[in-house]
């Protein structure tokens, strides 16, 4: 077939202009994935935050920003008959040899974790609990966390937390069940309770009568005077996890009644709730960065292809006198865009996974700063993203050849596409509102270009 | 306001009767208008005309006479308001687009101003166009490109590609392209437009000389009256007049005019 040898030599012969197009394409989808990508990605991190901290618990024990007395630990197993209870202290501390990377802290006590977060392990399992509650310091993270931080078991961390110098002791590694747990662990160090209480600021007093291991323990172990069953969760806890049975309203109405004024028990997915709310927000503005990469990506690659085609009306023209159909013009034209289309797609896809590589991190540093440490900012490959790259780069290709292709002689409506470009691109870039006269205007000029097109088509 | 006329290639009444069932190309009552804001301009207004198979016509007249417009209706890229146009004894008005593009594929050759070769194809490939969208068996379609090119003396060239080749050079590929498919007419516009005059008047000798040999129809639009001599037939379109002069003796020599 003459026309897709001519094509392809086209696209071989003017290699300068076929680059351009490609990277128009490429462009285009490489913006719209990145953004995609960053956004997933940031959308996944906000979820394996909370998971890691969350575990299986049903219910929490929550204060206000002090936190929750740690006696009621002891009350809540002793008066309320709750069998699991995890007392959980948590943060964020910076890393001293990289002060760019925040690692999140968890203190546990590891004697009631293993119901909770499967991947500490407890003792039993690989949790070495004599260490862990013998080494001052000691903490466990998971492998990617210690090579990222370039540390081994037995090395130290030295970490700053408000300020403060603090060394960590690595005693061994979390052994995440999944992906998803080694996901949701990534930059997490677990530590003792009472070492996160007192780096926190957290402990008050000294001491672990209540269960006879305070010998064993680290001296920063609290204890509260006030609580008339003082245990090694005394001092102040970020929260306490609890497993309530399913639909147990009795025993929920149970913990509720020993809690002292100022804290309250919530079901645990209350605070995926509380978070999905606080970030509603910003996840909106995500999803119109994302659709104003879409604009974008497609604006360019529009233009990009329409410009390629409009540039070889004179030869399209010339195949139509000689006697080719519309409809095999078309499809020349259009077969030649999707070849561009799926070279720049593909360069698109793999430029955009890069690009949002970098764009993550810029994504979850804004989390950081607006609402808490994302430790999670590893970029998740959303087949979402990567499709909708692949449909935008393809659909926007062919749409952008498909009318000067079909309509060779009709420029005006395709510069009229213009219009609604550049007002829609003033806006979402500038927040310019076209106002009444602009849309007069605008409307005036297209019903006139209509109509000489109408009169046009007529004169044919 | 253009009118008709009604000429066949002998020129004469009674020859034009006795021909026209021969006629290769036949327009009766042709009307074209275009609309220029709210005022209508009718380009064509009753045009008929006959040509003979194998005979040679020249279009002439001044700029916007309406010889571009009549060139698009006979070769079925533009539609008449009503008429008959009748090419090779199928009536375009009765055909649709795709029909008469399918039409003009198979029967029509086209020469142009400005040449209009493909750019990404070779000398060969561009004559060989109309071959391969007509399906015709690939060492055929060499072969007569191979022959149309020797032709006109450009066998050397036929792996080059037409932006190598000088004006003159790429309207004999045109020429070698309009005549590969055997097309019963051939229509012309203006092919010596963009080449010197001696040029000019080597690329008509074998354009003439081509379709006359193989016995097909030329028609074709010019501005040249010194190349009124060498035609059978005269269509002068414009100044409210239309003649039709018999060829081959000048510009000057009007054998039948109506008003």
């Amino acid at each position: 077939m003459p026309l897709a040898r001519s094509s392809r030599r086209y696209l071989l012969r003017h290699p300068w202009l076929t680059a351009l197009s490609v990277l128009g394409v490429a462009l285009g989808v490489a913006v719209s994935v990145a953004v995609d990508l960053a956004n997933a990605s940031a959308l996944r991190a906000f979820e394996l935050s909370g998971e890691a901290v969350t575990g299986t618990a049903t219910h929490q024990v929550v204060g206000g920003p002090g936190g929750v007395d740690g006696a009621l630990v002891a009350r809540l197993r002793t008066e309320a008959g709750v069998r699991e209870v995890a007392p959980v202290v948590d943060g964020n501390a910076r890393v001293t040899r990289d002060p760019d990377r925040v690692v999140g802290v968890l203190g546990i006590d590891p004697f009631a974790e293993a119901s909770f977060r499967p991947f500490v392990g407890g003792p039993g399992g690989d949790l070495d609990a004599g260490l862990f509650l013998t080494v001052p310091g000691a903490a466990l993270l998971s492998e990617a966390t210690a090579a990222a931080l370039g540390v081994t078991v037995g090395d130290t961390l030295g970490l700053q937390v408000d300020g403060r110098a603090e060394v960590a002791t690595v005693i061994g590694l979390l052994q995440p069940e999944d992906d998803r747990s080694a996901s949701a662990i990534q930059n997490l160090l677990v530590v003792d309770v009472s070492s996160a209480q007192e780096w926190f600021g957290m402990a008050r007093g000294m001491g672990d009568e209540g269960l006879g291991i305070g010998d064993a323990r680290s001296g920063a172990e609290a204890s509260n005077p006030q609580s008339p069953t003082p245990g090694p969760e005394a001092g102040r806890l970020s929260r306490i996890d609890i497993i309530l049975p399913a639909g147990d309203e009795a025993a929920v109405e149970a913990v509720r009644a020993i809690l002292p004024e100022g804290t309250e028990v919530r079901a645990a997915s209350t605070q995926a709730d509380a978070l999905a709310t606080m970030t509603a927000a910003f996840r909106l503005n995500l999803s119109a960065l994302s659709l104003l990469a879409l604009v974008v990506g497609l604006f360019l690659i529009y233009n990009t292809v329409t410009f390629a085609v409009v540039q070889r009306r004179r030869v399209l023209g010339t195949y139509r006198a000689l006697g080719v159909t519309r409809g095999e013009v078309f499809r020349a034209v259009l077969a030649e865009a999707a070849v561009v289309g799926l070279v720049g797609t593909a360069i698109g896809v793999a430029l955009g996974v890069l690009l949002g590589s970098g764009l993550v991190r810029l994504v979850t540093q804004t989390i950081g700063d607006l609402y808490f440490v994302v430790r999670v900012r590893e970029l998740a490959l959303s087949p979402v993203a990567l499709g909708k790259g692949v449909v935008l780069g393809l659909g926007a290709t062919l749409l952008g050849a498909a009318r000067p292709g079909w309509e060779a002689a009709a420029v005006a409506p395709v510069q009229y596409t213009l219009i609604v470009w550049g007002t829609l691109y003033g806006y979402l870039i500038f927040g310019d509102v076209p106002d009444a006269a602009t849309f007069l205007g605008a409307l005036i000029i297209v019903l006139s270009g209509l109509y000489s097109v109408h009169l046009e088509r007529q004169h044919r | 306001m253009p009118q008709t006329d009604t000429a066949p290639a002998s020129g004469t009444a009674a020859a034009s009767e006795a021909s026209a069932s021969e006629a290769v190309l036949a327009l009766r009552d042709v009307r074209k208008h275009y609309r220029e804001g709210a005022a209508r301009r009718d380009v064509l207004a009753g045009a008929s005309l006959t040509l003979a198979r194998g005979a040679v016509g020249a279009l002439v007249g001044r700029s916007g006479a309406g010889k571009s417009t009549l060139l698009n209706l006979i070769s079925g890229i533009d539609q008449p308001d009503s008429s008959e146009v009748v090419v090779d004894g199928t009536h375009l008005e009765t055909l649709s687009e795709r029909e008469r593009t399918l039409f003009r594929r198979r029967h029509v050759g086209f020469v142009f101003q400005f040449y209009n070769l493909v750019p990404t194809l070779t000398v060969a490939e561009n004559v060989r166009f109309l071959l391969d969208l007509n399906g015709v068996a690939d060492a055929e379609a060499a072969a007569r490109a191979e022959a149309l090119l020797s032709e006109v003396g450009l066998a050397d060239r036929a792996g080059a590609f037409p932006d190598r080749l000088s004006g003159g050079e790429q309207q004999r590929v045109a020429i070698a392209r309009a005549l590969a498919h055997e097309p019963a007419l051939v229509l012309a516009d203006e092919p010596t437009g963009d080449l010197d005059a001696r040029t000019g008047q080597q690329i008509l000798d074998l354009l003439e000389r081509m379709t006359r040999a193989r016995g097909r129809t030329l028609l074709m639009v010019t501005h040249d009256e010194s190349t009124l001599d060498r035609v059978d037939t005269v269509f002068r379109l414009g100044e409210g007049v239309v003649r039709v002069e018999g060829g081959g003796k000048g510009p000057g020599a009007i054998r039948e005019a109506t008003v």
